[in-house]
């Protein structure tokens, strides 16, 4: 643009936000080659953006806005199979640490979680806001904070997967007119023991009644229930029964007191949407309640069990992108069935950064380096990238990735 | 009869050629024409008017009656004056045809024939004639024989057939008129010069022209002010003598006359008009720009200050744009005037895609920020290129061919 140019010349400085590519994510190999200053190594107190705390039990409203950082075995185990965005993972592995800012949405989940009567049914939360605001890092964090106080974890880390992109799909034998998603099934299972390999040992867990899967493989009342678990990713064939068992277990053994259970579904609205793309062996494309990984996910979020606690997230981006409603409401996004499932349930919505947010996040990508152009850091830049980006935390990574 | 076959002839003539008519005058002695544009007869030049050669030619001596000897009228003067007869009642007569089908129309319409304006007249005809053709001009029209008739010019010589201009033979009066007269003020200037190196006064730059922001009239402009054509080389030696003139040390003194050749670089009237703010309740000051266009998409603005550095475009924040580019867009005048989080911005955009919505805000945010900032930064913004209506649009596809430009593959065979 001539005018760009003219004001380049005039001004005599530049431009603090250029074009950006939609590569959001710098490729590892262009960052400068320099040891990022490591929290834990360092012996200088923490800058103010950072939070003491990195245990989420322990957060509070002070600690709004700052940065926790997650242990890495934690992230292994929690996040191996998906439950944080592709994009934070990949700017974590540039970050060499897994940061992440604790905020609004999950402080107030977790400060309602830690006041529950856990004997009355199981409290819903449902997440909602506009794209890039941070669900699913809002999940993760409760996650975390789950994964702390030692709640069996029942995680979907994004629901549409499932019926955009199946991995194999076949008709099911026992129940007619649906269709199995074997594959998935078996993923999902494998993802549910990593995340609870350390509760599955518990006696505690064990199986309430017989499970027969054949005339011969029968799982019996007492066995511990990663037998089911087991079951489920060696015989791929009743990996589907075995979720469902495994979550009628689980609600059965949260109602006896035996544990806590946390069920994180992101991007639940999918459920109750009218398309997939598979299609049965008539070339018909069918709805998800159709598919039978989805009844046992949808009866876990009833209100019929007590000691636990359900979060869900509702995403446009869950639909396939003709059927989007331009919404990002509860109310219009799970449609009349969805809400009438789900109703009565807390929604917690998650917001922009404010204005300190806005500046601790700036903080943190100087100090990581993300942001090397001295004019962003100024206050004109800082102007500028909050106007563009309108502190949308998705937006501002997009806005900061050139700089 | 003669007259008649005339008169037909320079009709057929007037509609096959238009306004690029030519018109040619016989004089017995040879042939030489006045090779000008009829547009242009509106020019006063010194002569007589139609009107009065008019008046003259009722009495005009009737070949058929011998009349007491008078004054000798040349044959030119006579062709020139029998022309203008045929002229005049040509068009009295188109007149009248125009009164009575404008009565009809309005008769068809149910309008008021008096109260008819002409604007109502093409909606009529677009109405009853709708044409699909792309040239507007091709299209049906009815309208008044004087817009489409081109005046007459008044003749350029005595009864006696002498021309009045001296420069008549030359066959473009007007454009060596005016470079005799440029150099006549060059030579007047060479003159002051050699008083003041006389008298010993020293030259400072204030005495030369600055011909910085505005520049020389182009070739069809200055055709059309001159009304004479002139061809290339014509021109090239206009621009010649007119430069020498204003590289002349006091050309300061002949400002008045250079500067009617030149045309100046900025729409001084379009950015005088900067609107003064008006007043909100609560005493905020605001100015709307209504209006502003790039590509198909239209915008109104509002700027309110003070502000907070709200955005609302169509009820939406600044999230209404997806992407970054059209962001920064918009974000530019603010940066630019550093009035970013100092003024709240309220658009509505209509029509046009992401670029175009965004285009037409940001010309409307620029025009409506100068009320608030000084007039060097209107002058600034005027630099940079904010204040600049981008004019281009889409180029039409052509049939034959699968793009605007882009021909079909070429193929041997």
């Amino acid at each position: 643009m001539i005018g760009k140019s003219v004001f380049r010349a005039l001004n005599g400085k530049q431009e603090v936000v250029k074009r950006c590519s939609k590569i959001v994510i710098r490729a590892s190999s262009t960052v400068p080659q320099m040891s990022l200053p490591s929290s834990s190594e360092n012996s200088n107190p923490l800058p103010f953006f950072r939070s003491i705390q990195n245990s989420p039990s322990l957060h509070a409203s002070n600690n709004s806005g700052q940065f926790y950082t997650i242990d890495p075995s934690i992230k292994k185990q929690l996040f191996l199979y998906g439950g944080i965005p592709k994009t934070f993972d990949e700017l974590c592995n540039t970050f060499k640490e897994t940061c992440m800012m604790i905020r609004e949405p999950a402080l107030e989940i977790m400060d309602y979680m830690k006041s529950t009567n856990f004997n009355n049914a199981a409290t819903r939360y449902c997440l909602y806001g506009k794209i890039g605001t941070g669900k699913s890092m809002t999940m993760a964090h409760v996650l975390h904070y789950g994964f702390e106080n030692s709640f069996v974890i029942v995680h979907v880390p994004w629901a549409p997967y499932w019926y955009k992109f199946p991995k194999e799909y076949s008709d099911c034998p026992t129940k007619e007119g649906m269709v199995d998603l074997p594959l998935d099934a078996v993923a999902w299972l494998i993802h549910f023991k990593n995340q609870n390999s350390h509760l599955l040992a518990d006696p505690n867990l064990s199986v309430c009644q017989d499970w027969e899967w054949s005339k011969r493989e029968i799982t019996k009342k007492g066995a511990p229930l990663a037998e089911i678990v087991e079951m489920g990713i060696n015989r791929v064939k009743y990996s589907t029964n075995c979720i469902e068992a495994l979550l009628q277990e689980l609600k059965q053994l949260s109602d006896l007191k035996r544990c806590k259970t946390i069920v994180v579904i992101d991007g639940f609205n999918i459920f109750f949407s009218d398309k997939t793309k598979i299609k049965t062996a008539a070339f018909e494309k069918i709805p998800p309640k159709r598919v039978t990984i989805t009844s046992p996910f949808v009866d876990i979020t009833k209100q019929d069990w007590s000691n636990g606690a359900v979060i869900v997230s509702v995403d446009d981006l869950a639909f396939f992108r003709k059927d989007q409603r331009n919404t990002h409401y509860p109310r219009g996004l799970l449609g009349p069935e969805g809400f009438e499932h789900l109703d009565p349930f807390i929604p917690i919505e998650t917001k922009n950064y404010s204005e300190k947010e806005f500046h601790y996040c700036i903080e943190y990508f100087l100090e990581r380096r993300w942001i090397i152009n001295p004019h962003a850091a100024s206050e004109e830049g800082r102007k500028e990238l909050a106007f563009i980006s309108n502190r949308n935390p998705f937006n501002l990574l997009k806005v900061t990735a050139p700089l | 009869m003669a007259t008649t076959m005339l008169h037909k002839h320079r009709v057929s003539v007037l509609f096959s050629f238009g306004r690029s008519l030519y018109r040619r005058i016989n004089v017995s002695q040879g042939e030489f024409g006045l090779q000008q544009k009829c547009s242009a007869y509106s020019r006063p030049i010194n002569t007589l008017s139609a009107s009065e050669a008019v008046a003259e030619i009722k009495n005009m001596p009737d070949e058929s009656r011998p009349m007491p000897a008078k004054k000798p009228i040349s044959k030119a003067m006579k062709a020139y004056l029998l022309q203008a007869k045929n002229y005049d009642e040509f068009m009295k007569k188109q007149n009248t045809e125009f009164q009575i089908g404008r009565r009809h129309l309005a008769n068809i319409m149910s309008m008021d024939a008096d109260t008819m304006t002409q604007e109502d007249i093409d909606q009529a005809i677009e109405f009853l004639f709708p044409s699909g053709l792309y040239e507007p001009r091709a299209r049906p029209m009815m309208k008044s024989p004087e817009l489409i008739f081109p005046p007459k010019k008044a003749a350029e010589f005595d009864e006696s057939g002498r021309p009045y201009h001296s420069l008549f033979y030359t066959m473009n009066p007007n454009f060596y008129g005016l470079l005799q007269e440029a150099v006549t003020e060059y030579v007047n200037l060479n003159k002051e010069e050699d008083n003041m190196i006389r008298k010993r006064i020293s030259f400072n730059s204030d005495m030369k022209i600055i011909l910085s922001g505005s520049d020389w009239l182009s070739q069809e402009k200055l055709s059309n002010l001159l009304i004479e054509q002139i061809d290339d080389a014509q021109y090239e030696q206009f621009k010649n003598v007119m430069l020498r003139l204003a590289e002349h040390p006091l050309s300061n003194k002949v400002k008045d006359f250079i500067m009617k050749y030149r045309y100046s670089l900025v729409n001084e009237a379009a950015l005088a008009e900067i609107p003064k703010p008006s007043y909100e309740k609560d005493g905020r000051a605001y100015v709307t720009f209504k209006g502003a266009r790039r590509k198909n998409a239209y915008a109104d603005v509002t700027v309110h200050m003070p502000g907070t550095g709200k955005f609302l475009i169509n009820d939406c924040d600044i999230e209404y744009f997806q992407d970054i580019q059209s962001r920064e867009q918009i974000t530019f005048p603010l940066i630019f005037t550093a009035l970013l989080g100092k003024v709240d911005v309220t658009a509505t955009a209509i029509q046009g895609g992401t670029t175009g919505q965004s285009g037409a805000v940001r010309f409307g945010l620029a025009m409506a920020l100068r009320s608030f900032v000084d007039d060097k930064m209107v002058e600034r913004m005027r630099l940079a290129g904010l204040l600049q209506v981008d004019w281009r649009t889409r180029e039409r596809k052509k049939p034959g061919q699968p793009g605007a430009r882009r021909k079909p593959t070429w193929k041997a065979r």
